[in-house]
């Protein structure tokens, strides 16, 4: 190939500089612009994220800035592959834990061989979702992005049994709104009250996470909906 | 002071204590001083994000992942505060530069042309392309696109190539009068 890619990227980085918008209005929030970067973002919002910032240099500053920070992490995470991290609060007892797990890695491993074969013997009973690689929630309305003129009615999918669900509502800056209590079906209204505090043409991001006893078996990504004026 | 509040300090305090160096860890990631950002205005920011989830009683699963969040959001907050207080100091800036040299000699504006034209011309490739190649202009890496993205590597190398590709053959349709040779 004999493009000069330096060349290009100098004229399109002269391109791109020139572009700064007379106000942020228009901007993703910070939120936004942190969110895209989860593996859960919608690859819509990676793109209209993309786009923007080749229009405006204030955001694409701050895209870099979370580029560099998940790139540390990153390279972080590669160096200390295998060790605990020393970041996380806990550090001391989880090494020591670590330690008893180790020799008593050989009981671990009996155990598991055991329960694989009580599950090979019991294979009807595992359904196509558990052996999936695919997510067990989907997220059906709000859908992303959607605008809404009433309050919102959450449903959803679960493609394995689950015993209950808890919803949890954030506002654009990720602060918690509302939380719900355990629900045993698969769709639930925003409760008046609370749906009388969200502010018209804001945007509001929700998930879905999925209990079995008192374990989180499941968490689906964020969606995001926008309340119209 | 009444004890709900107490409580609510109380509660702060332990999660700070819990935290604070997994949140000092988290901010050295961002390389703040380059920005001219300083650690404890973020900081304090987030600790007011964390007092005001107290105060609402409301349920976090997994404390860390939305300290990560909020220290991220808080970055930026602070960035597009610092610029706001800069602004007025920047445009009479920007006025006094403009007056001191002339910004319409012939070599910027040709210049200035041929950064329009790479621009439209990015603009017109295909969707997937287009993500790739702008991504790719704006100084990122293959794997930093790939994991911004959540492709492979090949196919973020696969689909950056042919954009460049078709990049190349829009220039040279357009370009030829502005002298520029791919």
């Amino acid at each position: 190939m004999d493009i000069d890619r330096d060349k290009l990227r100098e004229l399109y980085a002269g391109y791109t500089s020139s572009k700064r918008p007379r106000s942020r209005e228009g901007c993703p929030s910070s939120a936004e612009i942190s969110m895209s970067f989860e593996r859960s973002a919608s690859a819509r919002r990676k793109k209209e994220i993309i786009d923007h910032i080749s229009d405006c240099s204030y955001c694409r500053e701050e895209f870099m800035i979370i580029m560099e920070y998940h790139k540390q992490l990153a390279e972080s995470a590669t160096v200390s592959e295998g060790r605990p991290s020393s970041d996380e609060p806990g550090t001391l007892k989880r090494s020591s834990r670590l330690v008893f797990w180790r020799y008593a890695g050989a009981f671990l491993g009996l155990g598991i061989v055991v329960t694989s074969l009580v599950i090979l013997r019991h294979q009807r009973d595992i359904s196509t979702a558990l052996r999936s690689s695919q997510p067990r929630l989907a997220l059906l309305a709000p859908a992303a992005g959607q605008h809404l003129s009433g309050p919102p009615i959450f449903r959803w999918r679960a493609l394995a049994p689950f015993e209950y669900f808890v919803i949890e509502l954030f506002d654009q800056d990720l602060l918690p709104v509302w939380t719900s209590d355990k629900i045993l079906g698969v769709q639930a209204q925003l409760p008046l009250a609370v749906s009388a505090e969200l502010l018209p043409g804001r945007r509001y991001f929700w998930m879905i996470t999925a209990f079995s006893g008192d374990s989180k078996v499941e968490e689906s990504r964020l969606t995001s909906f926008v309340i119209d004026r | 002071m009444d004890q709900s509040h107490l409580d609510i300090e109380e509660h702060l305090g332990q999660i700070l204590k819990d935290y604070g160096q997994f949140m000092n860890c988290e901010l050295r990631r961002y390389n703040l001083s380059r920005y001219g950002l300083d650690p404890e205005d973020i900081l304090q920011d987030v600790r007011i994000r964390i007092w005001q989830v107290i105060c609402e009683k409301k349920k976090i699963f997994t404390l860390s992942a939305y300290i990560k969040k909020i220290i991220s959001s808080a970055v930026i907050d602070q960035l597009r505060k610092r610029r706001r207080e800069e602004g007025l100091v920047h445009q009479a800036q920007q006025i006094h530069v403009s007056e001191q040299k002339s910004i319409y000699s012939w070599d910027t504006i040709q210049k200035r042309a041929l950064e329009e034209t790479v621009g439209r011309a990015v603009e017109k490739l295909i969707s997937s392309r287009r993500q790739v190649v702008k991504l790719y202009l704006l100084g990122f890496t293959i794997p930093e696109i790939a994991g911004y993205l959540n492709w492979t590597h090949d196919k973020t190398r696969n689909l950056l190539y042919r954009g460049l590709a078709d990049l190349k053959e829009s220039l040279k349709e357009t370009e030829t009068e502005h002298g520029y040779r791919p």
